[in-house]
């Protein structure tokens, strides 16, 4: 043979040992300073034509999963309103409360959860959001 | 004629049966599977693409291993194109009704983590809050975006003008009493509160802990929001990026904009919301800079990295200059395109503009890096303009019994983060990227049904048992970014020529030298039976590095000794007809 049956054993591990470390230190792409390609990859997140639209649907998505996985919890309002401030910040959107987006994706939220209808007045961690602006509520259930 | 009755009731039949086969066909649901390559990529990388996210699990700085959602497009760029690795694309089909599940449950998990990590955050934050109570009544607190406005008591007519309109709408004093009511809130506060919080859990969302430092910084960066409007503060030039000239037509977006941030400010200031600060310093940073866009006909970007951002030295870079201007280009024809895109649907909303900020900041970012060959400061996501800076309470918070209150702070701290390294923690064999991604989707079997095959923690070993038991239509292979550009130049040069030209890293015009590939000197991936040969060079040219490193190693730290010890680490798989090295780029166009 070739190579000896020492040598392959020793190739054997290195391959394995090679192939297993894959995703140990797979691309840490938050925040790798190490090389000219870190620079490349901070680019990305924000160039293309499409990064708005995609920003946008995500923000819409991750607010419905957030007040889907809520529901009926006793989460207080200003817990509730931090929740929607803090993945609207993730997304860098400030001003989340005057978009109507934000509230047809609490109210297909409050549909995923399993709530009726006529719950959504009651929720307690809603009424200050919705307190003295009907179109607010009118927009919840629009998108529920 | 009742044979013709019957055959077109046959394929009207095979019609429909076609028609909801296609329904079920979703083409954006599969396992993706992406070849080795040097660095942190040596046994390859899984992930599950649902719609049009890819969901994944990686490993951070911090040492948590995290998963991840990344767009596709993305996530071809990244690995396919700048990491040249090959990628495969098993294309499931499971239906509409499933895939929206999943996506929903991939979602689900995101936000679990999310709030871990925000919880995490808090409890931190909450030690050095208190620790802070320790020495004096009225701590420091680092409240974001207050650094964008200039630390002084001048005035700016742009400011003026807002807080014209603020007091026309909503009374002389409102600024005043704003400003008293929320020291009287932040005074009240109480503050041992919620510092005993539940234990995190990856599949249950966590309550947000009750943070008392986050609220005295949420009250606080509205009074100070107040104060800065009252004072009519500046922002600081220096965050001010000029960025592209305005094109045509963005002008009056800009205007419209102003005024939207101009209600916003006024809502703002009568919200609820307990981030309403923040909010308000944003705004009021983001109307000054429109504002001098508009009177400088120029497009003038707040700076939306933090002071402390991570970045890449000079030393880290300076080789990689030509593709750097690549990079510079086209994020410079992107301002561009982007304020066309606007203009073309005319319309310029918070989050289009956020974009821009976006964009505009990398770009006066690398430019400013490659002119001056200094530091270029990195960031992987889109955020607000939010540079921060420390203040003290203007008020004073009386506690009893602070070292209790810290030690008690302390422990919750340190037992939420055991908990957290327990749930995200990385093992080489039993918590890697197929494990973690095997764990996510089977926890969702009873919601969709599936059953995905047992986890083995090699990628591609669990890439063929997805492709033998799952209902795959199809695997798609995206070639990496060399093997497509080489492709092209086959089909258009003498391949003879091009063969000899590009089978080398010294010759090769697509592919220049990167530190983070090791020392080589001849591609093995696109050959195989010269593989061991070529792979043997490779190694001799590794170790010959590595001898003439020591030599240089008091002047390079090392650092060519390094390349050429892991050049021949490298090579050895490639005695064995393994290919694992296949170089990378800087930067290569989108496709």
């Amino acid at each position: 043979m070739f190579f000896s049956l020492r040598a392959r054993y020793f190739m054997t591990l290195f391959l394995s040992a090679a192939l297993l470390s894959g995703c140990s230190i797979s691309h840490s792409v938050s925040s790798s300073s190490d090389s000219s390609r870190s620079i490349s990859r901070s680019s990305t997140s924000s160039s293309g034509p499409e990064v708005s639209d995609e920003t946008k649907k995500a923000y819409v998505k991750d607010v419905e999963t957030y007040v889907a996985a809520i529901g009926r919890s006793d989460i207080g309002p200003e817990e509730f309103m931090r929740g929607i401030g803090s993945i609207a910040k993730r997304h860098a959107i400030t001003d989340w409360e005057s978009y109507d987006f934000t509230y047809t994706a609490i109210g297909k939220g409050l549909k995923k959860a399993g709530l009726s209808k006529d719950e959504i007045d009651t929720l307690p961690y809603l009424k200050p959001l919705v307190a003295g602006d009907a179109k607010r509520l009118g927009l919840i259930k629009k998108g529920y | 004629m009742k044979r013709v009755v019957f055959l077109i009731f046959f394929l009207f039949c095979a019609l429909g049966l076609w028609q909801v086969a296609l329904a079920n066909e979703d083409p954006s649901f599969g396992l993706i599977y992406v070849e080795a390559n040097t660095g942190g990529a040596s046994g390859g990388h899984l992930a599950v693409r649902v719609g049009p996210q890819v969901f994944h699990f990686q490993q951070h700085e911090d040492g948590f291993f995290r998963l991840e959602r990344t767009p596709w497009p993305k996530f071809l760029h990244i690995y396919n194109d700048i990491e040249n690795r090959p990628l495969y694309f098993a294309r499931t089909r499971i239906g509409k009704d499933k895939l929206e599940r999943l996506e929903g449950h991939f979602l689900r998990l995101l936000m679990v983590q999310q709030q871990n990590f925000d919880n995490l955050r808090r409890l931190e934050d909450d030690v050095s809050f208190l620790k802070g109570l320790l020495e004096k009544k009225a701590p420091n607190i680092f409240i974001e975006a207050l650094g964008l406005f200039e630390d002084t008591d001048r005035s700016c007519k742009e400011m003026a003008l807002l807080r014209h309109r603020v007091s026309a709408t909503l009374g002389k004093d409102f600024i005043r009493r704003q400003m008293q009511k929320v020291a009287e809130e932040a005074q009240g506060l109480k503050v041992f509160e919620g510092i005993r919080p539940d234990s995190p859990s990856d599949k249950r969302l966590a309550r947000p802990v009750s943070s008392v430092s986050e609220r005295e910084s949420e009250l606080l960066a509205m009074y100070m929001g107040l104060s800065v409007l009252k004072g009519a503060i500046p922002i600081r030039l220096d965050l001010l990026h000029d960025v592209a000239p305005l094109v045509p037509g963005f002008e009056p977006l800009l205007k419209r904009l102003s005024k939207r941030i101009e209600r916003s400010v006024l809502r703002l200031l009568e919200s609820k919301r307990p981030d309403r600060g923040l909010a308000l310093l944003v705004e009021m940073a983001r109307y000054q800079a429109i504002k001098k866009s508009l009177s400088s006909n120029r497009l003038l970007v707040l700076d939306v990295f933090d002071k402390d951002s991570p970045a890449v030295s000079f030393k880290h870079y300076e080789n990689d200059l030509d593709g750097l201007r690549l990079l510079l280009e086209r994020l410079g024809k992107d301002v561009i395109d982007a304020q066309r895109a606007a203009v073309l649907e005319s319309n310029l909303d918070e989050v289009r503009y956020s974009v821009l900020e976006n964009l505009g900041s990398r770009f006066f970012e690398l430019k400013n890096g490659l002119e001056k060959r200094c530091a270029i400061r990195i960031m992987d996501h889109q955020s607000i303009p939010r540079r921060g800076r420390t203040v003290q309470i203007p008020w004073s918070i009386d506690v009893s019994d602070k070292d209790k209150m810290v030690k008690a702070a302390k422990m919750a701290c340190k037992h939420y983060k055991k908990e957290m390294k327990r749930l995200y923690y990385y093992n080489l064999l039993t918590r890697n990227c197929v494990t973690r991604l095997v764990d996510a989707l089977n926890d969702c079997r009873a919601e969709t049904g599936l059953m995905f095959p047992h986890a083995v923690p090699v990628p591609f070993i669990y890439f063929h048992s997805w492709r033998t038991s799952m209902d795959v239509s199809k695997t798609v292979f995206y070639p990496g970014y060399r093997s497509r550009q080489l492709k092209k130049l086959y089909e258009c040069e003498y391949p003879l020529l091009v063969y000899l030209r590009e089978f080398n890293t010294i010759s090769s015009r697509l592919y220049r030298p990167h530190p983070s590939d090791t020392a080589f000197i001849l591609f093995t991936d696109d050959v195989l039976f010269v593989r061991p040969v070529y792979g043997l060079i490779n190694g001799l040219y590794g170790a010959t590095n590595m001898a003439l490193g020591l030599a240089t190693a008091p002047f390079d730290r090392g650092a060519r000794f390094f390349q050429g010890f892991w050049g021949l680490i490298y090579s050895m798989p490639e005695l064995f007809l393994s290919n694992i090295r296949k170089g990378s780029f800087v930067w290569t166009e989108s496709r």
